[in-house]
């Protein structure tokens, strides 16, 4: 397979159209999600994803399989643009409001989406909820408002260290509850 | 984590996530990389496919699905950034297929003294050439005949003055390393390309349209870390080469970046 994406890959960075459909029917909808999560709007979810569209056709060139499979490497070319363009717009998403903080400032979610995101934002705190503070904390400042560790080390008064682990073991658990969720 | 040493399998477990969430900073990336290519091949298979799970996964992710034109107008989107640049390269692609034109057209796009025009395009050329050798090289790993088949003797002869004989040995050696900068502005049109031969430690930086400033080659991580590698050089045409020595092994992975020294822009970054 990764011999299959590395020549996918070299058929993006060429422009051929067949392949960016392809590249888009393997990993569009991901994409897309990871986008709304980012920008909770179906507009700017959408334009963020033609953005980053671009942005993987640029840089296909650099895709290397030996170093990581192709939707690793997709999917953090779609994260970093998201988080480019949050610090571009200065405005970070506030779905969860953080402790201590008060509620929401970031733009409101799409008005022709109130379901969903009503129905995501309950799904991901009942997730969230089930992890000790730290980590919660952290995942939400790093994975879903695009803070830099070091930022959130900052803004937390601790040892980056221990941001960082914590933000591992955060997200390892909650993969591991997402997991059992589908087991049952 | 001491710098100088490789992590652990249990460190590059611990921050697999981070590295494919994008959530390291630019130095610890590089260390993380660079820890992976030291790790055993079982070691490297475990973390691909725990990071591919990660990038995968979706429980935190809002179940929304995107509009069913979303396809056709990424597809437009792309195309039309594609119609862009090839616009861009149009001059590059139509050179060597005409005949000259007489010097009064040239004058009516006030191009200036024939000589310069040919002159620019000579390196046009020749940088066109020495991309389109690059990838075909890539492609089909080692055939020396493919240089002679890409490139005539006198664009051959062009490349050599301007980038002297080391290049073709960098560019010939399949086991070096090539690491693409490209222009922080993507108006401009500059590209780097850096050879690297981690046996011997050398390397060879080979710049387009830098031509008239005072540059500096780095690498290192974030704006916190001090660059690890650093040195400067001037460009006086449009095409410049040179060798590079002590590109240590520390250096894989870091990310690499020119600057002007005259304003301090980063104008290029792998």
């Amino acid at each position: 397979m990764s011999q299959q994406d590395w020549m996918l890959m070299h058929r993006v960075a060429a422009g051929d159209e067949e392949a960016v459909g392809e590249l888009y029917d393997r990993f569009g909808p991901l994409i897309y999600k990871v986008a709304w999560q980012f920008h909770p709007s179906h507009a700017e979810a959408e334009d963020a994803v033609q953005e980053i569209f671009v942005r993987l056709w640029k840089t296909a060139d650099r895709f290397d399989p030996r170093r990581a499979k192709l939707v690793t490497w997709v999917m953090l070319i779609a994260r970093r643009h998201l988080i480019d363009r949050l610090r571009r717009s200065s405005v970070r998403p506030s779905l969860i409001p953080l402790e201590g903080e008060p509620p929401p400032s970031g733009p409101d979610p799409d008005p022709g989406a109130p379901a969903q995101t009503t129905e995501f934002n309950t799904r991901i705190r009942k997730r969230l909820d089930e992890l000790p503070e730290l980590q919660r904390t952290v995942i939400e400042r790093a994975y879903l408002q695009g803070y830099t560790l070091r930022e959130i080390s900052e803004q937390l008064e601790a040892p980056l260290g221990t941001i960082k682990s914590a933000l591992s073991r955060g997200l390892a658990r909650l993969r591991e509850r997402a997991a059992s969720d589908r087991a049952i | 984590m001491n710098p100088s040493t490789p992590m652990t399998r249990e460190e590059l477990l611990e921050l697999a996530a981070l590295d494919a969430y994008g959530l390291l900073d630019e130095y610890e990336a590089a260390l993380f990389t660079r820890s992976f290519h030291h790790a055993p091949v079982g070691v490297q298979d475990e973390i691909t496919r725990l990071q591919a799970e990660f990038a995968s996964e979706e429980a935190i992710l809002p179940d929304v699905e995107p509009a069913t034109d979303l396809r056709r107008r990424v597809l437009g989107r792309v195309a039309a950034a594609v119609e862009t640049e090839t616009v861009g390269l149009a001059p590059l692609a139509m050179i060597g297929r005409s005949r000259p034109e007489p010097a009064s057209m040239s004058s009516r796009r006030g191009l200036g003294a024939s000589g310069q025009f040919w002159r620019a395009a000579a390196f046009a050329l020749a940088s066109a050439a020495i991309a389109l050798a690059y990838v075909w090289m890539e492609a089909r790993n080692r055939n020396e005949l493919l240089w002679e088949y890409v490139i005539d003797r006198e664009t051959q002869d062009l490349v050599h003055e301007e980038l002297g004989p080391g290049f073709y040995d960098f560019l010939n050696n399949a086991a070096c390393r090539k690491i693409v900068l490209r222009p922080e502005d993507d108006n401009v049109s500059m590209h780097a390309v850096l050879f690297v031969d981690d046996e011997s430690g050398k390397g060879f930086l080979y710049a387009y349209g830098l031509d008239g400033r005072d540059c500096q080659l780095t690498a290192g991580g974030d704006d916190a870390v001090a660059a690890m590698f650093a040195h400067d050089f001037q460009c006086r045409g449009p095409i410049k080469g040179m060798l590079l020595n002590r590109i240590t092994n520390d250096l894989a992975g870091l990310t690499w970046q020119i600057t002007d020294v005259a304003t301090g822009a980063i104008v290029l970054r792998s």
